[in-house]
């Protein structure tokens, strides 16, 4: 196979993104390690390179003595199409090998639309797709992220499934596995030993029923053993390992930088954000450990710009005091420091100006919806006020650009809130002291997701979607300083299917990926029409999943997977935004009750408390 | 000051593209902590260039780069470090101080030598006289969206068979280019065995100094005198 790959890839383009050998890249003796885990990423290389979160879990695997992990993206059709008429199966980066061979395969579920990719890169490693169709030579198919908060549309395909943070849980499934294999069990053995473990989520063993409406009677563990299967979450950042030598791509991806995470969970409860809900409680790490992650990270990666993630990375509670920390750190070396995820207020624009010592071009702010009252509702608390002293402070500083997000379809929307959008807009632009500067307004159709107050929600029609486009794009006639850029409403449409979706949309996700469905999260390869036949062959009717409001006691597909989170929080707090009422965050005012603090057993870490 | 530093650029590393080589080696340098000078402006970039691209897929053991640092550093001590930061298939092998201005690397070197071991050498004399015998070798170039043909008969330069290898001298660079794949294209037309491109290594490149074709380092030296 080496001697095969190594022909081919003389005939492909971009070939250093197959070769598995870029710096930091992990090679280990693969014969002589008992638990071999592909990380594959249902995209291409360049878009699964920038996830710092493959990165973390790549480097935490490794370091175990008898564990490896590899990675593998989809390949371009280019490669794809030799690996057909070659007869070979897909691949796994570093060591070149039939994905077969691995022990695990585990997909990172970060979007709804990568599914199909996902059964795609299974059938060109030659495995079957549904769990029951696999036997004890096959690999297990494990996933995690995200979208394992609802993993039923997936769920027949997967042997089990990591809900929540999965740092600690990968390495106790590696040691469970090299135990299971030094006792020679069946896969069935292994999957009852490993649901035991927090976190793990065995789909084959829970059973679904329906009602006669359609909607879900009970999600039953078939030995009664469980109803729920609680995330898994890290008490301390600070004690877990993270990559401060990640791999460093050659070829050109989106983010090229280095990766500092200052917390995760996000007070702020913004009632469309599913992030700001299902990684709760926030957790922050410490400032001491942060800078010397930075450090450690300069020194292995030789990059020159570093980036400080989290959900809203100005509320870290020693924001100020670890700039100025990094900035004496790094700053000779000629590495920037970007903030991304900015708030939007004036406090924030400080911050930035403290950090983005060169490059001063665009400005990216999302205040979300269009008017005071759709922002109350969504609970982003913003005021116009604070976006235009914002927008005024940076102008003030050299800002030339801004980018404006704001989402569309949102729960109780009026006219009034749709032209908020384009007169903040406008207003935004005329700020400018020589004329109106540059506006790019973005719009992305709101799809309710699972475990967030808005998961009862009828989403808008296409139609919907595409009226208000319209008439957004009207109000912005012959104003030529504002670039008006939205998201297909169709994709819109299928996303939200998929996201709150039930098991008996496996069959559509098969049928499609028959039918050519391949990265549908980009435009260019995003086909409706061959999602609507494959529904339509599956006889399933989608508007059930999306254009229904449901009822307070319906139970979700999701209902048995625990985020912590109390459904009967999210329904209160639902109303309270049906009202236009805010709840504010726990930091500042007290607990909120949303429950996961107690669920979980856990609570709110703050870097300026250590 | 200025060096110039030879290194290979072999195995897997072969499928890198010459513009991500260039960050690549950038980033080796910034790691190995050497302390290079920086351009001047709104977007400060560091002072290294390289030799004419090598072809994407080729494995070379001889290229160079040019490179400024703001201090004096011995050239062990500039390989050593560079190595200690490189990733494999790229080994730094040997660096020079610049003592007189030499011209630039790119606009320099005229020819890239390369070998081919053999399994099978059946008329592979035949093959080789008769690509030399032709007075023009007519191939298609492509610049700017157009095409126009080209004979490069005069850019190949030698082909030698001896002890199960072929050697072959290729012009390169500014001053006209033939790409190895270009001549495999040309050689596998006219012979009974195909070369594979994979196979193939660069070994040396030079440029002309006093009408002679001599390696940079060569150059150095006689520079110097």
């Amino acid at each position: 196979m080496k001697e095969k790959i190594e022909t081919i890839l003389n005939k492909v383009r971009s070939p250093a993104k197959y070769t598995g050998h870029e710096v930091n890249a992990v090679h280990k003796d693969f014969d002589n390690i008992s638990s071999k885990l592909a990380l594959a990423f249902p995209d291409i290389y360049e878009i699964g390179m920038s996830y710092p979160g493959f990165q973390i879990l790549y480097h935490t695997i490794n370091k175990q003595a008898d564990a490896l992990a590899s990675r593998v993206f989809t390949p371009e059709r280019d490669l794809e199409e030799i690996l057909k008429e070659e007869a070979l199966s897909l691949f796994c980066l570093e060591y070149w090998r039939d994905l077969k061979e691995y022990d695990f395969i585990g997909f990172t579920l970060q979007y709804e639309m990568s599914y199909p990719t996902i059964l795609h890169m299974l059938k060109l490693a030659n495995i079957p797709l549904r769990t029951k169709d696999r036997d004890d030579s096959h690999p297990f198919i494990i996933g995690g992220g995200p979208c394992a908060f609802n993993p039923e549309p997936v769920a027949p395909f997967f042997d089990l499934i990591v809900i929540g943070e999965a740092e600690e849980v990968i390495v106790e499934l590696m040691t469970l596995h090299k135990e299971w294999l030094a006792n020679k069990g069946n896969k069935q053995e292994f999957l009852a030993k490993a649901s035991k473990i927090t976190g793990i989520y065995v789909p084959s063993m829970f059973e679904v029923s329906y009602n006669e409406d359609r909607t879900i009677k009970e999600v039953k563990h078939k030995a009664d053993l469980a109803s729920t299967v609680k995330k898994r979450v890290i008490d301390d950042l600070n004690h877990i390992s993270y990559p401060t030598n990640p791999i460093i791509p050659y070829i050109d991806i989106p983010h090229e930088r280095m990766v500092i995470e200052l917390f995760r969970g996000c007070l702020r409860g913004c009632r469309f954000c599913q992030a700001g809900y299902i990684y709760r409680p926030v957790r922050e790490r410490s400032q001491d450990v942060l800078t010397k992650q930075a450090k450690e990270l300069y020194k292995n990666t030789g990059y020159d710009e570093i980036s400080l993630m989290s959900l809203s990375s100005s509320d870290y509670s020693c924001i100020h005091s670890l700039l100025t920390d990094l900035n004496r750190n790094l700053e000779k070396e000629n590495v920037s420091i970007s903030l991304p995820s900015l708030r939007v207020d004036a406090y924030d624009i400080e911050l930035a100006k403290e950090v983005q010592k060169v490059r001063r071009t665009g400005l990216t702010l999302a205040p979300e919806a269009g008017s005071q009252r759709m922002r109350d509702v969504i609970n982003k608390q913003v005021s116009e006020e604070d976006l235009i002293n914002t927008v005024k402070a940076a102008i003030n500083n050299g800002w030339q650009r801004v980018k404006l997000y704001f989402m569309i379809g949102l729960p109780t929307e009026t006219k009034e809130d749709l032209k908020g959008i384009a007169d903040l807009a406008i207003k935004v632009a005329n700020l400018g002291t020589r004329g109106p500067i540059q506006v790019t307004l973005s719009t992305a159709g709101f799809v309710p997701k699972p475990h967030t107050p808005f998961a009862w929600v009828k989403q808008n029609t296409v139609s919907e979607l595409m009226e208000k486009q319209q008439y957004i794009l009207s109000l912005l006639k012959r104003k030529k300083y504002i670039k008006f850029n939205y998201h297909d409403a169709k994709t819109t449409q299928i996303e939200g299917v998929l996201a709150r979706g039930d098991r008996r949309l496996a069959g559509v996700l098969e049928k499609v990926t028959e039918k050519g469905a391949w990265l549908d999260s980009w435009d260019e390869h995003f086909d409706y029409q061959r999602w609507l036949s494959a529904l339509q062959e599956c006889n399933i009717d989608h508007e059930f999943y999306v254009l229904r409001e449901r009822d307070k006691n319906e139970v979700f597909p999701w209902d048995h997977i625990d985020s912590g989170v109390d459904k009967e929080f999210l329904w209160k707090d639902y109303q309270e935004a049906l009202n236009a009422g805010l709840t504010l965050n726990c930091r500042d005012v007290g607990c909120t009750l949303c429950g996961v603090c107690p669920n979980l057993d856990i609570d709110i870490k703050l870097a300026k408390d250590n | 000051m200025r060096y110039w530093i030879k290194f290979t650029k072999q195995d897997k590393q072969k499928y890198i593209s010459h513009r991500d080589m260039h960050k690549a080696v950038g980033r080796v340098i910034t790691r190995a902590n050497l302390p290079v000078a920086y351009s001047q402006g709104f977007n400060p970039h560091q002072k290294i260039s390289f030799s004419s691209p090598l072809e994407l897929g080729v494995a070379s053991k001889a290229e160079y780069l040019d490179l400024e640092l703001t201090e004096e550093l011995s050239n062990s001590d500039i390989v050593k470090k560079l190595n200690s930061h490189a990733p494999v298939g790229f080994m730094f092998i040997k660096a020079k101080a610049l003592t007189v201005k030499p011209p630039k690397l790119m606009a320099w070197i005229e020819l890239a030598r390369y070998s081919l071991e053999i399994n099978n050498d059946e008329g592979i004399s035949e093959t080789i006289n008769e690509i030399l015998n032709k007075e023009e070798i007519m191939v298609e170039k492509r610049s700017k969206r157009k095409f126009r043909l080209q004979n490069i008969r005069s850019f190949i330069h030698e082909i030698k068979f001896c002890d199960g290898k072929l050697d072959v001298l290729l012009q390169t660079g500014q001053r006209g280019n033939l790409k190895l794949s270009q001549f495999i294209e040309i050689f596998n037309e006219l012979s009974h065995d195909s070369l594979d491109f994979s196979k193939f290594i660069k070994e040396e490149m030079y440029g002309n100094n006093l009408s002679q074709y001599i390696t940079p380092f060569e150059l150095l030296d006689q520079l110097k005198k």
